[in-house]
C-alpha cells in the first residue's frame, strides 16, 4: 500500500507477517528536475479507492490527454479503483519542496499515512538525483544545486496517529465493514494523536535512521514537511538555524533570521539551512543536540516519555562504529522494552530504584483487610441469623 | 527516461535481494516464474503419473457475488493427482500485479517450500511444477498485501487432499462470521438465555 512497485512477497514470511524493508509509511520521499516531463504512475493494488494529489507542485488540471490531474475526486476525477491504474503528469516550471498524498476522503487517508515530500530540484547540467528516498533521512545522491551550497541533506518527514484509527483496519477482513467503521463510525473531528513520527519512525528508532549527521564548519539542508493533523514547533538544541525556503518558495533575504523553534502547519514545508559553526549563534559546539517538536504530546509514544519524533543533531566525532551516538545519560535499554511504554517501569527506576522505583505492595495489610472483610461478613450472617430465629 | 528504467532495475532488486532463501527465477517484463519444476518428481513419486493444465484468471471482476471480496481468482478448487505435472497459466486482467502462489511444498526441491507466479497488470504468465505423492490439500493465494485476505486465496487438492482450508471464497465460510449478525446479538442472546433460566428456576420452586 505504501510501497513502490517491487516484485515477491511483501512480507518476511507467511508467519509472523513482518512487512519487508521496502513496505515504509510515510511513502518515499520521491525528487524531480524542475523542467522535466513526469509521469508518475498509480497502480492501486488496495482495496480502497485512492488518488494522487501533487500539492505545491505545478500540475495542470487535465493531463494532456483530457484526463483529471488533480487527485481530486470531488472535482476533477472518478479515483482510482482497486486493481486499476491511471498516470499522473507534470512539467514543472518552479523548483522547491513540495508534498504528495491520496486526496480520497483524505481526512482519514492522508491521516493513514499515503503521503510523502515531493522534491522538484533545480534544474541543472549532469544532475543525478535519487529520485527515491525510501524511509526518507539522508539524501544519499545530493542534486548539484544541493552540494554546491551543502555538505549534506536530510529529508524529515513528521507525522502523528490517532491509534482509534489505525486499529479499525485490524478489527474485522471485510472490506464492506472496514470501510464503513474508518468512514463513516471514526469522527476525525473528534480525534486525538497518540504516535507522533518521524520519517515514518518513533523515538528510540528515529536515533537509528534520522540523525542529522555533520563536522564542524559544515553547512547542512534539511528539508522538513508536516504531514500530521497538528501544528509542530520544530525546535533544536545547539543550535540556530535559517528558514530558507516556506512551501518550496524562497524566504527574501532581508526576512531571514536565526531561530531555533519554528512552527509547520498541517502539510506546510520548510527548508532550513544549518551551520555547524561555534560562533555562539549558529551552533554552541560539538555534540549530541536533540531536535524534536516542542509541544508536549509530540515527544512521547502514546503519553509516555522520552518518544515521539525526538531526534538528535549528532557532531561525527559522537558518533559510534555502529552508527549510534555516543550517549552519556541513562541505560536506554528500557526504551526498547514493550513494558516501558505499557507504563510498567517506573520513570527514573534506572538511577534511584530505592528512592522511586516500585512502591510494591503491602501483603500484610491486605491479608489483615480480608480477614477483617470476612470477619464483618461472618457477624452480619450471624446477627441475620438470630434475628430470623427470632422472628420464628 | 534512463533514470526511469533505472529506478525500475533498483526497485525489482530490493526484495529479490532480501530473500533469504535461494530461488530459481525467470523473470521478464510480463512477470515471474519461481522453482519451476517439470523434470523432478518429489521423493516417494515413481516417475510423473501425468500432466495437468488449468488457466486461472486473476483480477476485481472475479471478486463479483464473493461476500468480503475485492480481488478474485477464477479457480479456487483445483484437485490434481498425486505426482502430476501441473502446468498453470495465470492470466491478469488487472492494471495492478498478482500472484498465484502455493505454499508447504518440499523444501528440498522448491526452496522456501514455494511455487510462484506473478503476472504484471494485463499480462499472463505460465509455469509448470510437480506436486508431491501424499494426499495433501495446499494453500494458493495472492501475497500482495492484502489481496488474500480480500479474496484471492484458493486450494491445490493432491490426490484426497487433507481437508478443505478455511475461508476459501465460495467454498468455506468466512473467518469470522460474527460480523454478518445484527449488533447486539451476542448481548441478547445472553440476555435471553439468562431470562429463560431464571423463569424455568422460578417455575420448578
Amino acid at each position: 500500500m505504501f510501497a513502490p512497485n517491487h516484485a515477491g512477497m511483501a512480507v518476511e514470511n507467511l508467519k509472523p507477517h513482518r512487512a519487508r524493508a521496502a513496505l515504509r509509511l510515510p511513502a518515499p520521499a520521491i525528487r524531480v528536475e524542475q523542467g522535466d516531463r513526469v509521469r508518475i504512475t498509480i497502480e492501486n493494488t488496495h482495496y480502497m479507492p485512492h488518488t494522487l494529489h501533487l500539492h505545491g507542485a505545478d500540475h495542470g488540471f487535465l493531463t494532456a490527454a483530457g484526463e483529471g490531474n488533480d487527485g481530486v475526486p470531488t472535482t476533477s476525477e472518478v479515483p482510482v479503483l482497486p486493481g486499476g491504474a491511471r498516470t499522473y503528469e507534470l512539467e514543472p516550471r518552479t523548483a522547491g519542496t513540495m508534498f504528495y498524498h491520496c486526496h480520497v476522503q483524505p481526512h482519514v487517508h492522508v491521516m493513514m499515512g499515503l503521503q510523502g515530500l515531493f522534491v522538484i530540484e533545480e534544474n541543472r547540467p549532469a544532475n543525478p538525483l535519487q529520485t527515491l528516498n525510501l524511509g526518507a533521512g539522508q539524501v544519499r545522491a545530493p542534486s548539484v544545486a544541493s552540494r554546491e551550497r551543502y555538505a549534506a541533506e536530510y529529508d524529515l518527514h513528521y507525522l502523528d496517529f490517532d491509534r482509534q484509527l489505525g486499529e479499525r483496519i485490524r478489527e474485522d477482513n471485510d472490506p464492506r465493514i472496514v470501510t464503513k467503521s474508518m468512514h463513516r463510525d471514526y469522527d476525525v473531528t473528534d480525534a486525538t494523536s497518540d504516535y507522533f513520527l518521524l520519517n515514518g519512525r518513533s523515538f528510540p528508532y528515529t536515533f537509528r535512521e534520522s540523525l542529522v549527521v555533520a563536522d564542524e564548519g559544515d553547512t547542512v539542508k534539511l528539508r522538513v514537511v508536516n504531514g500530521g493533523a497538528k501544528g509542530i514547533a520544530l525546535h533544536t538544541h545547539g543550535h540556530k538555524f535559517t528558514v530558507t525556503h516556506k512551501d518550496g518558495m524562497p524566504v527574501p533575504e532581508a526576512a531571514r533570521s536565526l531561530q531555533d523553534v519554528a512552527w509547520l502547519a498541517t502539510a506546510q514545508r520548510l527548508d532550513l539551512e544549518l551551520a555547524f559553526v561555534n560562533d555562539g549563534l549558529h551552533a554552541y559546539g560539538p555534540g549530541i543536540w536533540p531536535f524534536h517538536d516542542h509541544q508536549n504530546a509530540g515527544v512521547t509514544n502514546d503519553g509516555i516519555g522520552p518518544g515521539g519524533n525526538i531526534s538528535a543533531i549528532v557532531y561525527r566525532e559522537y558518533l559510534g562504529e555502529d552508527g549510534w551516538p555516543r550517549t552519556r545519560g541513562v541505560s536506554w535499554d528500557p526504551y526498547f522494552t514493550a513494558a516501558y511504554y505499557r507504563r510498567e517501569v517506573p520513570v527514573w527506576n534506572a538511577y534511584l530504584p530505592d528512592l522511586l522505583g516500585d512502591p510494591g505492595l503491602d501483603g500484610r495489610l491486605l491479608a489483615r483487610l480480608v480477614v477483617l472483610a470476612a470477619a464483618l461478613g461472618g457477624l452480619v450472617a450471624l446477627a441475620l441469623r438470630r434475628r430470623r430465629r427470632s422472628a420464628w | 527516461m534512463v533514470r526511469g528504467a533505472a529506478l525500475w532495475l533498483l526497485v525489482l532488486a530490493l526484495p529479490a535481494a532480501a530473500q533469504h532463501e535461494h530461488h530459481d527465477m525467470q523473470l521478464d517484463a510480463g512477470g515471474i516464474v519461481m522453482n519451476a519444476n517439470a523434470d523432478t518428481p518429489p521423493r516417494g513419486c515413481d516417475g510423473i503419473s501425468g500432466d495437468v493444465s488449468f488457466t486461472v484468471r486473476a483480477g476485481r471482476d472475479y471478486a463479483g457475488g464473493l461476500p468480503g471480496a475485492i480481488f478474485g481468482m477464477s479457480e479456487r478448487d483445483l484437485h490434481v493427482p498425486p505426482c502430476s505435472r501441473v502446468t498453470v497459466e495465470f492470466v491478469n486482467e488487472d492494471a495492478v500485479r498478482h500472484q498465484w502462489m502455493v505454499h508447504g511444498l518440499p523444501r528440498y526441491l522448491y526452496p522456501g517450500g514455494m511455487f510462484h507466479l506473478e503476472a504484471m497488470g494485463g499480462a499472463s504468465v505460465t509455469g509448470t511444477f510437480i506436486v508431491p505423492a501424499e494426499n495433501r490439500t495446499y494453500l494458493v493465494h495472492c501475497d500482495m498485501a492484502q489481496h488474500m485476505e480480500k479474496g484471492m486465496r484458493a486450494q491445490l487438492v493432491v490426490g484426497r487432499g487433507s481437508g478443505d482450508l478455511w475461508a476459501v471464497p465460495g467454498l468455506t465460510d468466512a473467518y469470522r462470521r460474527a460480523s454478518y449478525l445484527p449488533g447486539g446479538t451476542l448481548g441478547w442472546l445472553a440476555f435471553a438465555a439468562l431470562l429463560a433460566g431464571g423463569i424455568v428456576a422460578l417455575l420448578r420452586r
